[in-house]
């Protein structure tokens, strides 16, 4: 897969619900009223730290849509899916938005705060190189 | 080509002066008498005697009919001149003819300098120290004087110094950078055209590691060129000997990824970089973990003050952090999501390469701090996000990688972007790339797309694209002593050794 790049949101943010990765700002919820495949999800504007899956053909109690799963970029769990394209003009607002399933994403309460760095003995150094 | 009569002249002026330079006497004469021309008139023999006699006024006299480079600078030369001679005055006890040669010199033009020269020769008399006088940077020879004034006389009548050596070291030059393969320069003469072959690269795959169980993330070389390190997703690092070919240590500690790794400046230690938010210490002599650094968020990258007593770490918290060796943290910056960073040769600056997301902006760019001051001395915006950083051994370029597929050389000393490699594929994933070659002539980078590419560095032309891994190429280090190795890293669990020469033992 490669090495990601994650990407660390400073306000309130929802995270991954296995590794905690963020995912996507409060801010950019849009709304709380879908179903996800495994329960309650919501849409969100944009997300981050994901990976898309490939593009598919889904039909949904709310018409037809191009989608494309998006995963965990981290831990790799299925987390949702992004709206490509909407069959049903009535639904084009989707486009381009990202669903999260609220069961893989949770809502952090608080910045987690860093360890205390603890203190160690010194180390002795020896100066000498490679023979 | 037939040389016109002008530039015949010009060739004959340029051969006396190499004859007279290298002391060809009779040679000399003979061209001489031959053409007609002398390597040097009647009138610069009579400066270059005055001047180097101390005959001040007969030197004078000279410079004064000599025809200039630029007319409107005859009085700044003519007041290196009398500098000179009020210096001679000064060292040799006459202070007061000193300070009046400088009073009568007809100019207002050098006042500020005047009174400096005046203050300085004062001092230095009060007490009784002429070192006073070279020190404040008037330490000038008769020699260097005449090498000064030979800059601003019309070169028509006085050849700037070594002409002849100046223009065969600019064919030199050329003909060595017009050669994309130019590696290693070997046998140059000026007999014949220079050619530098494909064979200078190093295109074949000399040997394929497979000790890692997932992705590598990471190499680095020891600065002896001996040992590679690498970094993987199997939460080890190993280290490699790749004179031998074969593993000498796996470094065990870590229990997450280990995401970057870097040699300590005498090849000593090793630093590891972890997803499990820290960074381990290691004894490269016994593969032993020596301490670790424990950090808010996993650590992105790392680099090594010159002393190697310290150490610096990025996150992608946002937080820059400088660290001793025993575990004191000796300052913390706060910046955005770094990726990676590079410090200058010199451990004077550090380049962090970063990117943050805001709720309704994006915020790339390359930030450079001076790690005495800490104060953050600039900042790049750019219009893409950069994955990493590698600077030149210089320390005046800098290689990026930027979404979507272009890796960018900057000039540091102008902080611009001089040229562009393209043909590889970036875009979700962090890829490295570096310098390489013996001058690091050339550019070398990983890909999305399974290969690695090498770019001439100074025209950006590929010169070649190496298939081996069979998933995307991470990273790419050049050994740093031996200019026909280097290394690449892969999705594919491997770490590859490239060399310009075929490995016998897998015939």
């Amino acid at each position: 897969m490669g090495r990601y790049y994650p990407v660390h949101l400073k306000s309130r943010c929802y995270v991954c619900a296995k590794c905690k990765t963020h995912l996507a700002f409060k801010g950019h919820l849009l709304s709380h009223d879908y179903r996800g495949k495994n329960g309650p999800a919501c849409l969100f504007k944009r997300v981050e730290n994901v990976i898309e899956m490939e593009p598919k053909t889904e039909q949904m109690s709310t018409g037809r849509f191009i989608v494309r799963h998006i995963h965990c970029c981290r831990c790799h769990t299925y987390i949702g899916w992004k709206y490509v394209s909407s069959y049903e003009p009535s639904q084009k607002f989707k486009d381009g938005h990202y669903i999260l399933e609220m069961q893989d994403a949770v809502l952090q309460r608080d910045d987690p705060e860093p360890d205390d760095c603890f203190i160690h003995p010194p180390i002795t150094f020896l100066s000498s190189s490679f023979s | 080509m037939a040389l016109d009569e002008k530039f015949q002249l010009e060739v004959i002026h340029l051969l006396l002066q190499f004859l007279n330079d290298y002391g060809y006497d009779e040679s000399l004469k003979a061209l001489e008498k031959e053409t007609g021309l002398v390597s040097e008139t009647e009138d610069v023999k009579r400066l270059k005697q005055a001047v180097l006699q101390g005959d001040w006024i007969t030197a004078e006299a000279a410079f004064s009919i000599m025809q200039l480079r630029d007319e409107s600078k005859r009085k700044e030369a003519q007041f290196l001149l009398q500098k000179q001679r009020c210096l001679e005055l000064a060292r040799s006890g006459a202070i007061c003819e000193a300070i009046y040669v400088l009073q009568n010199f007809e100019s207002t033009d050098f006042n500020k300098e005047k009174e400096r020269l005046v203050s300085i020769i004062l001092e230095s008399n009060n007490k009784s120290n002429n070192e006073l006088i070279t020190k404040n940077g008037y330490g000038n020879t008769r020699l260097d004087l005449l090498n000064q004034l030979s800059e601003y006389i019309s070169p028509e009548i006085l050849l700037p110094k070594r002409r002849l050596e100046h223009l065969l070291q600019q064919a030199k030059d050329y003909q060595v950078s017009s050669q994309v393969y130019h590696n290693v320069l070997k046998n140059f003469s000026f007999l014949s055209d220079y050619k530098a072959d494909p064979s200078e690269l190093p295109t074949k795959e000399y040997h394929v590691f497979h000790d890692h169980s997932d992705e590598v993330w990471q190499i680095s070389y020891s600065h002896n060129g001996r040992y590679l390190a690498s970094a993987s997703k199997d939460k080890t690092a190993i280290i490699f000997d790749v004179v031998n070919l074969k593993r000498v240590f796996r470094l065990i500690g870590h229990i997450d990824t280990v995401a970057y790794i870097r040699w300590s400046p005498d090849d000593r230690y090793l630093l590891s970089c972890s997803c499990d938010k820290s960074v381990i210490l290691w004894d490269a002599f016994t593969g032993e973990k020596l301490r670790d650094y424990k950090h808010g968020f996993s650590v992105s990258c790392c680099c090594w003050l010159p002393d190697g007593l310290s150490f610096i770490t990025g996150s992608p918290d946002c937080h820059i952090t400088h660290w001793s060796l025993n575990g004191e943290i000796l300052y913390k910056w706060e910046d955005v999501n770094i990726y990676d960073m590079a410090l200058t040769s010199d451990g004077t600056k550090l380049y962090i390469v970063g990117f943050e997301q805001l709720i309704n902006a994006e915020d790339k760019h390359i930030a450079i701090y001076s790690v005495e001051t800490r104060e953050c001395i600039k900042k790049i915006s750019l219009q893409s996000k950069v994955t990493s950083i590698c600077l030149s051994k210089d320390s005046k370029y800098a290689l990026t990688n930027l979404e979507p597929h272009t890796t960018f050389l900057w000039d540091l000393e102008e902080n611009r972007i001089v040229r562009q490699y393209m043909g590889h594929k970036l875009g979700n994933f962090l890829i490295g790339s570096c310098f390489g070659g013996k001058d690091d002539t050339f550019v070398l980078s990983g890909s999305e797309d399974d290969k690695i590419r090498i770019w001439h560095r100074e025209s950006g032309k590929l010169l070649a694209t190496l298939s081996g891994h069979v998933k995307c190429v991470n990273y790419v280090a050049y050994n740093p002593v031996d200019p026909y190795q280097f290394a690449s890293a892969g999705d594919d669990n491997t770490v590859r050794i490239w060399s310009n020469k075929d490995n016998p033992r897998r015939q």
